[in-house]
């Protein structure tokens, strides 16, 4: 009898523990769910909803209009602009900063003094507001009274201003972004080169690679081979977020072609407040990032995977 | 002309010494192990001979020929590493097919899809092919050529390593400990397949290892090497039962040799805890000894006699084919280990008498380690 | 070993040359801020300042602009996100790591589903519910888009789950209740995680343009990236030395605070790249 009653007090105790674990557990993940809700999952929906609408900020009704807003998106000039322009973008912004990023960790990776100054040097940018940064960079490349003026004067190139050429803009605001983002990747690059077994290095010197090069594509671009994948989707998310620079200084000109998504998207939204089509511009945003970021999953398991 | 030569090498980083004057000449199709703890020095010289690090001072010759300033892959040396060191992005097949592909083909036929188009890549490809193909095929690999590396067991990996080694044919084959990664069963068997590998090839192996076992089995010559210094240089048989210095003997055999303390006055006598134990030194000049017994060189009596010395059983082990009795000896700190083949009904506590069996005695000066030699015709 | 040297020669070069060009606009900003109008407009090209005009451009930058007043809302505005980011990160991290209950695999799912979208998705459906409340323009507005910090709650719940359950176990069996359990035990080997998202959630929000602009119009609630534009207009564009003041004054804080703590800022920033 009275071990039936130990058993019984037992079990009872567990399941208080366990209800009192529950009770906690929610109540912990309580007000972090709420905010979730408010600010990141609801409005997701809401964004996709308005889309179908042509609501307009401070409308008081609005109207559904099925896909309308998608198709005047792609019958519009401006848009399709800026979708080029921010795909043209990318493509520029990808591989330099990770060229650049790479190189240097290579070669921070290869000294011994000083590799902690040069890094901090690097990395620098990545600390910056791009706000006052833009700004400074605009005084740089002042047609006639910036750094670059001098520098161009040199070569007998006077009034060169990149940053108001539509054929200069967009690729000068690239320049800017991978000197903001190169640092970052390579610290990344950095701590994959640490990963590498020496070993693999002595191997390959014995199975005949001598230069520096064969050695690079026998062990350290394959090693790397995950890094890399990840830095390169880390650094399209980014890059496809780039705002600052082009409402600090160009504000989309000249003449659109410094039109990037995220900037449509704050011209729309909130200096036209057309909501609903803003939203169809978020939506394409959205989606832009999700294929990204599920094609580097779906990557990452398949190939790159050998550990 | 020997396979390799080493003349006065040494290394040091920075004030650390590591390799002290060291000097070797293996013959071809000789199996010489660099035995010694961590920390000799015996992965360092490894690494000299292959052309991964340089020597402070010395040369180190291959086939007659001076090494020094020889990139690694033109001294036509392969190596095993410990960590097998296998490029874990490719198969098997291109593992084992690397050396010969970064050698033969120039940099237009190693690029990724044209390459095999570009001048005759095709046959050069073919024949590597064959190579890889009989290589597999010799060492038992062949149904794994398209597995990756971290899809192998331990001991498919470390055939991998052995397989690239092999397929260029190199005249010298280093190993870096390549089997301590490896659990016990799998390094027996692993050991004999070297050696029989070695037999076959009839090329030279150097062979490094901290395992005193691997290197008593596998090798043709033994350089037992400590703090940087090769202490000596001879065959596995003549390394256990003629050491030349304390710290070879204590290094090779298991169990560890027993090292008794004892005196020696002018006539030459040796006495161990006071007793004389009827033997007699050449050199009268030593007077502190160490004695290096191993446990088999004891032999256990039932009566006492005028040499015999006393002892305590404090721990038994049976091992089936034979006994180990741990003892205390006299007034001896360390426990001695005694191997018997009967123990005749003693037990722990037991108090027993104990003779060496002297012609397999080692002496050693107590002070410098040295090996000291008895009277030819000392002990009966 | 002529050669070895040459090589390593050329490698710092090679790296010297590369960070001179990266730090160039830093470096330029603040010789910049340092030099009189006359010399900054000036066909005569010169990188050192003749006179020196430091006084009177930080003054400048000081009076023209509320720039202590930009500075201070971006103080309140950092510390209080953060705090309040961890005040609810912390506990949800726990929840999720360590303790048991039916909705935990459901949250996390909801977290990882958060961490891929970008704030331009949010923002229009956020600033609609602020509009709602009437607290756009406020401090509240500034802050409440990011009280929630899903980044910490993963970074932090990886840690968590670094701690041994049988740990956990042995405090229960000694009587701890959870609370002691989550101060005592939990937080302690946290601070490692705390201290990147910390850094991660100041840089961050010390650096946001884009929320605080279409948040806020009155220049009294300026973040230093909005005051440093304001400066700019206000400016039309001709004070550089001044505004380059401005710049060097927004940028220091936490430049300064990556130079002095190099380590904890690499590896902080670091750990936001692992998540996506």
């Amino acid at each position: 009898m009275q071990n039936q009653d130990k058993e019984f007090m037992e079990i009872k105790m567990q399941e208080n523990r366990r209800s009192s674990q529950s009770l906690l557990g929610y109540l912990f993940i309580a007000p972090s769910f709420i905010l979730m809700m408010l600010i990141i999952i609801i409005p997701t929906f809401v964004i996709v909803f308005l889309s179908f609408t042509d609501w307009s900020f401070g409308d008081p009704e609005f109207a559904y209009i099925g896909f309308e807003n998608y198709i005047t998106l792609l019958e519009d000039e401006v848009f399709m602009t800026s979708f080029w322009n921010t795909i043209y973008f990318m493509l520029l912004v990808l591989p330099l900063s990770i060229i650049i990023g790479l190189a240097m960790a290579i070669l921070i990776n290869s000294v011994t003094k000083g590799a902690k100054i040069y890094r901090a040097m690097f990395f620098l940018p990545v600390m910056a507001s791009q706000v006052a940064m833009g700004i400074v960079w605009e005084f740089m490349l002042h047609p006639t009274i910036g750094l670059s003026a001098h520098f161009f004067s040199i070569f007998g190139i006077e009034n060169l201003s990149l940053l108001e050429n539509s054929s200069t803009a967009l690729t000068t605001i690239a320049v800017l972004t991978v000197w903001q983002f190169a640092g970052f990747n390579m610290v990344l690059f950095i701590s994959g080169l640490a990963t590498i077994p020496k070993d693999l290095y002595d191997a390959a010197k014995i199975d005949g690679a001598k230069s520096f090069f064969s050695k690079f594509w026998l062990v350290t671009w394959p090693m790397l081979g995950p890094v890399t994948l990840f830095v390169s989707v880390y650094t399209l998310v980014r890059a496809f977020q780039v705002f600052d620079y082009i409402h600090v200084l160009t504000k989309g000109g000249p003449n659109h072609s410094t039109e990037l998504l995220s900037y449509t998207l704050y011209v729309e939204g909130f200096e036209y407040f057309r909501a609903g089509y803003a939203s169809a511009i978020a939506v394409v945003f959205l989606l832009l990032t999700l294929t990204i970021t599920l094609l580097k999953t779906y990557y990452f398991e398949k190939k790159v995977h050998y550990k | 002309m020997s396979a390799l030569s080493i003349k006065n090498c040494t290394k040091s980083y920075g004030d650390v010494q590591i390799l002290k004057d060291i000097n070797l000449n293996v013959k071809k199709g000789e199996f010489l192990t660099l035995l010694g703890p961590s920390g000799c020095g015996k992965s360092t010289l490894l690494k000299i001979i292959a052309g991964l690090d340089t020597q402070t001072s010395g040369e180190v010759l291959i086939k007659g020929r001076d090494v020094t300033n020889v990139d690694p892959t033109n001294r036509n040396i392969s190596m095993v590493f410990q960590s097998y060191a296998l490029y874990p992005h490719m198969s098997v097949y291109e593992n084992i097919a690397t050396p010969l592909k970064t050698r033969k083909l120039n940099v237009m036929q190693k690029m990724p899809f044209v390459g095999k188009f570009i001048n005759n890549a095709k046959e050069t490809l073919n024949d590597i092919d064959k190579d890889v193909k009989e290589v597999a095929e010799k060492l038992n690999i062949i149904h794994l050529l398209d597995r990756k590396p971290s899809e192998l067991s331990g001991g498919q990996k470390q055939r991998v390593a052995i397989g690239r080694a092999m397929v260029r044919n190199p005249h010298l084959f280093l190993m870096d400990e390549p089997l301590s990664n490896l659990d016990a069963s799998l390094r027996v068997q692993m050991r004999t397949e070297i050696a029989a590998l070695h037999r076959e090839l009839d090329e030279t192996f150097v062979y490094v290892t901290h395992d005193q076992e691997e290197a008593m089995t596998m090798s043709d010559k033994v350089a037992v090497m400590m703090d940087g210094v090769i202490l000596q240089f001879d065959t596995p048989h003549n390394i256990y039962t003629n050491p030349n210095h304390i710290k070879v003997a204590q290094f090779i055999g298991s169990p560890k040799i027993n090292i008794l303390y004892a005196k020696s006055f002018e006539d030459g006598k040796i006495y161990l805890n006071g007793k004389d134990i009827e033997y007699k030194l050449k050199d009268s000049e030593f007077t502190e000894l160490s004695l290096g017994v191993r446990p088999e060189a004891f032999k256990l009596v039932e009566e006492k006699t005028n040499k015999s010395i006393k002892a305590v059983i404090k721990h038994i082990e049976n091992l089936g084919s034979h006994y180990l009795l741990y003892v205390k000896i006299g007034l001896e700190e360390d426990i001695c280990i005694v191997k018997v083949n009967d123990i005749n009904e003693h037990k722990i506590d037991d108090i027993i008498n104990l003779e060496i069996k002297t012609k397999k005695m080692l002496i050693f000066d107590a002070k410098s380690g040295q090996r000291i030699y008895g009277d030819k015709n000392a002990g009966k | 070993m002529i050669t070895i040297d040459l090589k390593k020669l050329l490698k710092h070069l090679v790296l010297s040359f590369s960070a001179f060009l990266f730090a160039l606009p830093f470096i330029w900003m603040i010789l910049t801020s340092f030099k009189p109008a006359d010399e900054i407009f000036s066909k005569e090209f010169s990188i050192f300042p003749e006179n020196w005009a430091i006084i009177e451009n930080y003054t400048a930058a000081f009076t023209k602009t509320d720039l202590v007043g930009f500075l201070y809302n971006g103080f309140v505005v950092v510390t209080i996100i953060f705090i309040i980011q961890m005040l609810f990160s912390i506990p949800a991290a726990y929840a999720i790591a360590k303790l048991r209950f039916k909705g935990s695999k459901f949250f996390f799912t909801l977290v990882l589903f958060s961490l891929l979208i970008p704030q331009f998705v949010f923002a229009i459906p956020v600033y609609f519910e602020l509009h709602l409340i009437d607290m756009l323009d406020t401090y509240t507005s500034l802050i409440f888009p990011w009280t929630i910090s899903v980044f910490s709650i993963f970074l932090i719940r990886q840690f968590f789950m670094t701690i041994p359950d049988d740990l956990l176990y042995a405090a229960r069996i000694d009587g701890m209740n959870e609370f002691t359990i989550a101060w005592k035990i939990m937080l302690p080997t946290a601070i490692p995680a705390i201290i990147a998202c910390g850094i991660v959630s100041v840089v961050t929000h010390w650096n946001d343009y884009f929320w605080p602009l279409i948040a806020i119009s009155n220049d009294a609630l300026y973040t230093p990236p909005l005051g440093v534009t304001y400066f700019k207009d206000e400016m039309s564009g001709t004070d550089y030395g001044p505004l380059m003041a401005a710049a060097t004054i927004i940028v220091a804080p936490l430049v300064v605070a990556f130079l002095a703590a190099q380590e904890k800022f690499i590896k902080g920033l670091s750990s936001q790249a692992g998540m996506k």
